[in-house]
């Protein structure tokens, strides 16, 4: 791991002011899971790092730690744990939420791990890992997934380079209509779209949100219709520690036997958390058959175009979101 | 004195007061309390910190190194460069140049600075890829087959001729297969494929050498063999073994990679020595957990052409597996003696086997080299062939195999496990097309005893203050050897385990095996007897000359009382009366006596037998596949330990369920590189895949040697994923036939079988 | 978009820097305050290094282990604050005024042994043992969380982050809970679980 200059402000203006004077060579610490691995790897080098926590006691950085949720509303701050996310009941609308942090990773790093970190981190993809091997990420030319070895690759949205967006915490939220809170210097944040916040490699190589050096994730504030229920769901290859292999989220409601507001979101097949549009065409202002479901989940990979070793995740994918489509749903699973 | 090897010792019979009794091992405080030393625990004064550059190709030839920038670096004590102008690079990872620095963090530093030309040159990294015509050829000359202890130790060392970069092994065959199968009612072939996997303990290889003059020195390994680092580096350094003293107080785990004082990849011992003599202070070098997943061995990979066929009523007639696989630049992905010996009532058998040379890490003994590959393609093949011919695939191996231990352990598993039941549940839910399916399946395990004659001296002590000690300079690598050292002295003395002292962990000790090829209990342990049962007579005679009693009136009873004549004397009283020197007896291991309870193919040893079944619960929508349970009957002989052999099982089944479900080397095809060497992606069981584990063992009295114990740390995980696969089978209705098992390729077979099924 | 100010320009006040900018290859060190084992300990650590690094080798504190130093495996956990943490994930100077427990200070307070370490001896758990520590301690934090005895299923819940290549985990499992019992006598698996697993909130 490289020698840096730890920084530790005492409010948001203080890692303001830091951040202000080398925004790109300044990097913004939180749980420290991600960060820690891409040092101990030397793909990143950071001259200073900023400690956003201890920064959080601060007046004008009561957003970053704060956990608050009504029936129909969520605001997570960045630096609340995934294991704080998991263990606080929510109300029921935000379940898939709450799932998706307790599904994530390990206790331990859970413990460890924040909302604004976790959303935060840069893509598994064993290329862009490796020390050794300039993918398109990284400088490099091209994505050596698409002509190597691709199993973990999108399916989905990929091109030219075909990450996964890491974030399971982020599938969950994009679920739902909220906003990136996101402060450039002090003063009033800006609140960005979930859905322009994450941005594919066609937009942007060097990172995977529209996020700018120097620029503060505060937090993120979501809402859902009431009586809106959620579900999140993945399958891995192991059970209880593993980056899953597919991933999903769904939103709804039921009103009059049919279904409303439906939201599908797909994780770990695309370079940003997916909107499944098709299989919520398929849902939307329908009875939630059990052939209905087959054919929403059907559709969610409608568009897909697999590389040499992923196309397994199209199957699996369709398999899960079925399952989860009568989970949330409540219509029974067969036997 | 005849008794020196044991041959006179009566051998144990029945129950014993303390081996085979659940025994805490000796060594579980130290390592429950932090206490126990690890080789990178060892700091000697002026202790250096080693690091290695590694090629970041997979194929070429070294042009120029340049060192200067590692050597100027502040910290810097020694650099040397391993490889020299125009040597050939043939796997990422392979050693280059290495320093020695105050600290770790400085030689990782000063390795960066080291700046070396590599011109690259076609590699290859596939099987199809080094199998095809004008593939770029990994060796180009005749290669050695890399033996260590763990390999199957009847292997013929030979091998046919190389093409290319194919290499066959020696054939086995028995009967008249091709006439069988002419003449077959029922034929089932297809192809099954394991993939490479690593050993992945949790302690990566470490070595600290610290010289002592010119002519000696020190060295603390992370190892399976004391006695192999010491012969390695007495070897390479010109030394005379007796100068060269290895110590591993404790170990983090081996399963086959840790023999030498090098790794498989890296001349890890030739470095870490080189760099100390350069230094004039001890080295250590550890391996990071990259650099142990790239280069410090692996399980070879197979692909496996199965042929097997069935007569009109129903019983087998043939069987042949042709397999090709890589063990990367090395050799030795053979696929076991499965095939071969396992249903000795199948009357036609061929096997044959093929390294197949690719540009990567090279493959070593991987607990069981070659079997739970073997197994995994035979059991599900015989499976496949039961389903045909409307078989019961438990009836059909009881009914093709000749060994009566495991004929009986096929029993007692199937009420155990409930096979019946289970199998009738799976064909009703695979009949009613359910989504969560549940299916059993069960393999076997063929192993032998390879328990080595006069390879390890135990001396037993017996002091005046009436304590005894062992000593001998066996590792103990996770098994409890220790453990078993004490309770077998214990049980002669008629002493509390817990009052014998055992020193082990040292080449200082005495003389004594490695731990490979399931022998290191079979080997020592009965040696331990026969030193005790010489301390003891020692004893005797001792307390004898000291009473004036005459010799025969003196016996030891159980718990240690001395018995003089009508004077009953404690042990210790009795210790009493020796003189300063006390008691000092050596005991070696005799010649295995006795091929009881089954011969091994080839005769002169126990054949050691062994059945896992396996439970599994498969969603057809997933593709997830769960183990939910697994029952495990057994034998080793007489168990030593009931405690520590039942943990071997359940270690050995978790290993198989992580070749059934998880674990895969990723290899990227263009850069030769392992992309998943850490613990991330290369996937380990862990506590979400255990299932519930029944383990049972079948006593067996063998004479084959002093103590009647055999091996059972390869035994254990043999079976496993080839009972998970044929559960799957079982389950779906249709094979996946590459391992491991994951969700993707279970619903791809499901929507071949679909498609098959299709008209 | 904000209509936030511009920052403020220049050196507004003085940060608390802890450390120097780098200057290779040997860094500027930071003073770190913390109790390890109940013991306070004022040492010097590079902002960069890993409360691994400052328990194994400036501490000698070798109980907790170097597995993988990338947070899999899970050999090195330690508790900060009772709370099991992956030391190679964490900085040292991040455990400033905190409280670190290691494996060699799981016995404090008990007669030899604590409950844990017994019953990993009686149900043979540890193997090479060199995952053993780590396991221990997040054990410990699980069972003082819980108050009472613990399920299976807890446990592995639990543990899912430590890996074992030896054991198997089923006899671990099984000492886990056993020391849980031994712990809290008399008290029922589960019962302080009521409210939990609902998703109502």
């Amino acid at each position: 791991m490289n020698p840096f200059r730890l920084v530790r402000p005492r409010s948001l203006a203080d890692a303001h002011a830091v951040l202000g004077a080398d925004p790109r060579g300044t990097t913004i610490r939180a749980g420290g899971v991600d960060l820690m691995d891409r040092w101990k790897e030397g793909i990143d080098r950071p001259a200073t790092v900023l400690d956003l926590r201890t920064a959080a006691a601060a007046e004008d950085a009561r957003a970053l730690a704060s956990l608050s949720a009504t029936a129909t509303s969520l605001a997570v701050g960045a630096l609340v744990t995934l294991d704080a996310l998991a263990e606080t009941p929510l109300p029921a609308a935000f379940a898939a939420v709450r799932a998706a942090a307790g599904q994530a990773a390990n206790p331990a790093i859970r413990r460890q791990a924040t909302a604004g970190g976790n959303l935060l981190q840069r893509p598994r993809c064993w290329y862009f890992r490796h020390p050794d091997l300039a993918c398109l990420k990284k400088g490099g030319s091209r994505c050596l997934a698409a002509e190597g070895n691709n199993r973990y690759n999108a399916v989905l949205g990929g091109g030219p380079s075909y990450i996964v967006h890491p974030s399971s915490l982020a599938t969950a939220l994009v679920a739902f209509d909220g906003h990136a809170v996101v402060q450039a210097s002090p003063g009033r944040p800006k609140e960005i779209p979930l859905g322009e916040f994450f941005v594919g490699p066609t937009e942007r190589l060097d990172a995977e949100t529209v996020l700018r050096p120097g620029e503060i994730l505060l937090g993120v504030r979501v809402s859902a219709p009431a009586g809106a229920r959620s579900a999140y769901d993945a399958v891995r290859e192991r059970r209880l520690y593993d980056w899953p292999l597919v991933e999903a989220a769904v939103r709804l409601r039921v009103e009059a036997a049919t279904l409303r507001d439906v939201r599908v979101v797909l994780g770990q097949v695309a370079p940003i958390p997916w909107r499944a549009r098709e299989a919520e065409a398929v849902l939307e202002g329908r009875r939630p058959t059990p052939e209905r479901l087959a054919e929403a989940a059907r559709a969610a990979f409608e568009g897909a175009r697999p590389l040499s070793d992923n196309h397994g995740k199209i199957a699996v994918g369709r398999g899960l979101v079925r399952r989860l489509l009568h989970q949330v749903t409540g219509v029974p699973l067969p036997a | 004195m005849t008794e020196t090897d044991g041959r006179t010792l009566a051998p144990w019979r029945g129950a014993l007061r303390v081996v085979g009794a659940p025994i805490d091992r000796i060594d579980g405080p130290a390592k429950v309390s932090g206490r126990a030393r690890y080789t990178t625990h060892v700091t000697p004064p002026g202790l250096l910190h080693a690091a290695v550059a590694r090629s970041k190709v997979a194929a070429g030839t070294v042009r120029a190194l340049d060192l200067s920038g590692a050597e100027r670096l502040p910290g810097v004590r020694a650099v040397l460069a391993v490889a020299v102008p125009g040597q050939k690079i043939r796997f990422a990872g392979q050693d280059l140049a290495a320093v020695a620095a105050t600290t770790p963090e400085i030689a990782r530093a000063a390795v960066a600075r080291i700046e070396v030309v590599v011109e690259p040159t076609p590699h290859v990294v596939t099987l199809d890829g080094a199998m095809a015509d004008g593939a770029p050829r990994v060796h180009e000359d005749p290669v050695q087959a890399r033996r260590t202890e763990g390999d199957d130790p009847t292997e013929v060392r030979g091998g046919g001729r190389v093409t290319g970069n194919v290499r066959p092994l020696p054939a086995f065959e028995h009967g008249d297969p091709d006439r069988a199968f002419a003449r077959a009612a029922h034929v089932h072939e297809a192809v099954y494929e394991t993939p490479v996997v690593l050993h992945s303990a949790l302690e990566p290889h470490a070595l600290t050498v610290a010289w002592d003059g010119d002519d000696a020195m020190t060295v603390w390994a992370s190892t399976q063999s004391i006695f192999s680092v010491r012969d390695e580096m007495a070897s390479i350094f010109g030394l005379s073994p007796e100068r060269v003293t290895v110590i591993c107080e404790h170990m983090g785990g081996g399963f086959g990679a840790k023999f030498g004082a090098s790794a498989p990849g890296s001349r890890m011992g030739f470095i870490a020595g080189t760099l100390a003599r350069k230094a004039g202070a001890p080295v250590r070098l550890a391996l990071d957990r990259r650099a142990e997943q790239e280069v410090t061995g692996n399980r070879p990979s197979s692909r496996q052409r199965v042929r097997v066929a069935a007569d009109g009523r129903g019983r087998v007639v043939a069987l042949e597996v042709v397999s090709h696989g890589t063990a990367g630049v090395g050799t030795g992905a053979g696929v076991g003696r499965n095939a071969a010996h396992l249903y000795e009532k199948i009357p036609h058998r061929r096997v044959r086997a093929h390294d197949v040379f690719t540009h990567a890490g090279p493959g070593t003994a991987m607990r069981a080299p070659g079997h739970p590959q073997g197994a995994f393609a035979l059991e599900l093949a015989l499976d496949e062939l039961a389903a045909k011919i409307g078989a019961d695939p438990l009836d059909l191996r009881i009914a093709h195999d000749r060994h009566p231990v495991r004929r009986r352990e096929y029993e007692l598993g199937r009420a155990r496990f409930r096979w019946d039941d289970r199998r009738a549940r799976a064909r009703a839910a695979r009949a009613a097309g359910a989504r969560v399916r549940t299916g059993a399946g069960v393999a076997a395990s063929i192993w032998g005893d390879f328990g080595r004659a006069k390879a390890a001296r135990v001396t037993v002590a017996i002091e005046r203050d009436g304590s005894v000690h062992v000593r001998n300079g066996v590792q103990d690598i996770g098994g409890g050897i220790a453990t078993v050292l004490a309770a077998v002295v214990a049980e002669v003395l008629g002493r509390p385990v817990e009052r014998v002292h055992v020193r082990y962990g040292a080449s200082t000790l005495g003389r004594s095996v490695g731990s490979g090829g399931s022998q290191t209990t079979s080997s020592v342990a009965p040696a331990a007897r026969v030193a005790a049962e010489r301390a003891r007579r020692a004893l005797l005679e001792a307390v004898a000359e000291a009473t004036g009693t005459p010799p025969g009136a003196v016996t030891l009873e159980a718990g240690g009382t001395v018995r003089v004549g009508p004077r009953r004397l404690s042990f210790e009283d009795a210790c009493r009366l020796l003189d300063d020197d006390g008691i000092e007896a050596v005991g070696q291991r005799g010649p295995t006596r006795s091929d009881a309870p089954y011969p091994f193919p080839g005769g002169g040893r126990p054949q050691i037998g062994g059945v896992q079944f396996a439970a599994v619960e498969v969603d057809t929508w997933t593709g997830e596949v769960r183990c939910t349970h697994l029952t495990a009957v057994h034998d080793c002989g007489r168990v030593m330990n009931a405690k520590a052999a039942e943990s071997q099982v359940a270690g050995g089944i978790m290993m198989g369920l992580g070749f059934a479900l998880s674990e895969q080397r990723q290899v990227d095809p263009v850069h030769g590189r392992v992309l998943n060497a850490d613990l991330e992606r290369y996937k380990l069981p862990g506590f979400g895949e255990l299932p519930e584990i029944d383990v049972h063992f079948v006593p067996v009295e063998t004479d084959a040697n002093e103590t009647g114990s055999l091996g059972i740390g390869e035994p254990a995980t043999i079976p496993t994923a080839a009972a998970v696969a044929c559960a799957v089978f079982d389950a779906l209705g249709v094979p996946v036939r590459t391992l491991p098992i994951t969700p993707d390729r279970v619903l791809a077979a499901l929507r071949d079988g679909r498609a098959e099924a299709a008209p | 978009m904000t209509d936030a100010p511009p920052p403020t320009p220049g050196p507004a006040r003085r940060l608390p820097v802890l450390s120097e900018p780098p200057r290779a290859p040997a860094p500027a060190h930071v003073v770190v305050r913390l109790r390890v084992n109940g013991r306070p300990v004022v040492t010097a650590v590079p902002a960069h290094h890993t409360l691994l690094e400052l328990l194994r080798e400036t501490l000698d504190l070798t109980g907790s282990k170097q597995g993988c130093d990338k947070g899999d495996c899970g050999a090195c956990t330690v508790q900060v604050d009772g709370v099991p943490r992956l030391a190679c994930l964490t900085l040292a100077v991040m455990a400033e005024g905190c409280d670190v427990r290691t494996v060699e200070g799981l016995a404090d307070g008990f007669d030899g042994a604590h409950p844990l370490q017994d019953a990993f001896d009686r149900y043979d758990a540890a193997q090479c043992g060199f995952c053993t520590p780590g396991i221990l301690m997040a054990a410990e934090a699980l069972l003082r969380a819980a108050g009472r005895p613990v399920t299976h299923e807890e446990v592995r819940e639990a543990l899912a982050g430590n890996l074992c290549r030896c054991t198997g985990y089923t006899k671990i499992l099984d000492a886990v809970v056993d020391a849980s019992r031994a712990l809290y006598p008399g008290t029922m698996p589960g019962a302080a679980q009521e409210g939990s697993g609902t998703d109502a909130g």
